[in-house]
């Protein structure tokens, strides 16, 4: 039986292919390392407290939100 | 002081941060403000787009962040917009603005009401952008707002205050600060809005956009501590008709 390696999820509504078992976490890493960031998960916010325990799930929708200048 | 919520500032002058030419250029300006309240926006990530850091500098110029709920149309939309900036700053302060309308960016009365009531119950210390309305004001104020924010003008249009007759009564109501927000061009124009008794006002395209935006900021500085002032002083009132500085009787009256 062959192990699924990637699965789909939505980043900011871009279809986009990640290892299986990714966390919240890791995916911040690798999109946003270093810069502020809040995540929604399937439209609700996600604290960053559980991002390391939050797995992604196939088709999963995940918005990234960083803060820039605005009066 | 100004107070909102739990929060003490001494400055009356609050910052944007939109429209700088540059990260270092708007810390600068910060500084040399004076302002102890600067606003941030939200925006999506682009992945792969290098973004600029604006809070470490914002942090180091030791300020309060603010931020704002810019890009909602609708209330839901700006109660999800706060959920995400209290996540990002581990803060409850909240400026509220919905203002779908791209032309004029005009608030749009019933979602920011809508919206404050929900953000009160969540938590959140809002100060809402809002139309220069006396009703929509006490409205705010009674759902639990911290302060109201009515416009002066047009977000960025440098007109002024364009609605000095509703000021005077948001100002004569309120129970909690009036923070006179956008339109402010001119120094002139934020000294005016102190003198009649706002509690602050909250600057951002004249300052970033003037040539010098570090002068432009002392400058708003000196017209926010005058207004002040002025408004403690209880200057004296217009009247109708002159009162004489300087005697003038006697002094001639062999001549006549």
């Amino acid at each position: 039986m062959s192990v699924e390696s990637t699965i789909a999820i939505f980043l900011n509504t871009v279809e986009t292919l990640l290892p299986a078992d990714m966390t919240v976490a890791a995916l911040v890493q690798a999109e946003a390392a270093d810069q502020p960031v809040a995540v929604a998960l399937n439209q609700q916010v996600l604290p960053k407290r559980l991002w390391a325990s939050t797995k992604l799930q196939r088709q999963d929708q995940v918005l990234l939100f960083q803060l820039v200048a605005g009066g | 002081m100004l107070q909102l919520a739990g929060h003490s500032f001494s400055s009356r002058l609050l910052l944007g941060s939109g429209k700088f030419a540059s990260p270092e250029l708007m810390q600068a300006a910060v500084t040399e403000s004076g302002s102890q309240l600067v606003t941030l926006a939200l925006k999506r990530l682009k992945p792969g787009e290098k973004s600029l850091d604006l809070v470490a500098p914002l942090q180091q110029a030791g300020v309060q962040l603010l931020p704002n709920t810019s890009g909602a149309a609708n209330a839901r939309e700006a109660v999800f917009a706060a959920e995400l900036a209290r996540e990002l700053l581990q803060t409850n302060l909240l400026k509220l603005e919905i203002h779908p309308d791209p032309r004029y960016l005009m608030p749009d009365p019933e979602a920011t009401l809508q919206a404050a009531r929900q953000l009160v119950k969540l938590g959140f210390v809002v100060l809402p952008y809002c139309s220069p309305d006396p009703v929509l004001c006490l409205r705010l104020q009674e759902a639990g707002c911290a302060a109201v924010m009515p416009l002066g003008s047009a977000i960025g249009s440098n007109q002024g205050l364009q609605n000095r007759a509703m000021l005077e009564i948001i100002i004569e109501q309120a129970k909690v600060p009036v923070i006179v927000d956008a339109g402010i061009g001119q120094p002139s124009h934020a000294c005016d809005a102190l003198e009649m008794g706002a509690s602050a006002v909250l600057v951002n395209t004249a300052i970033a956009t003037a040539a010098d935006p570090v002068r432009a900021a002392y400058a708003f500085k000196l017209a926010v501590a005058a207004g002040l002032a002025a408004r403690q002083a209880r200057c004296a009132t217009p009247l109708r008709q002159a009162s004489a500085t300087s005697p003038v009787d006697a002094l001639m009256a062999y001549l006549r």
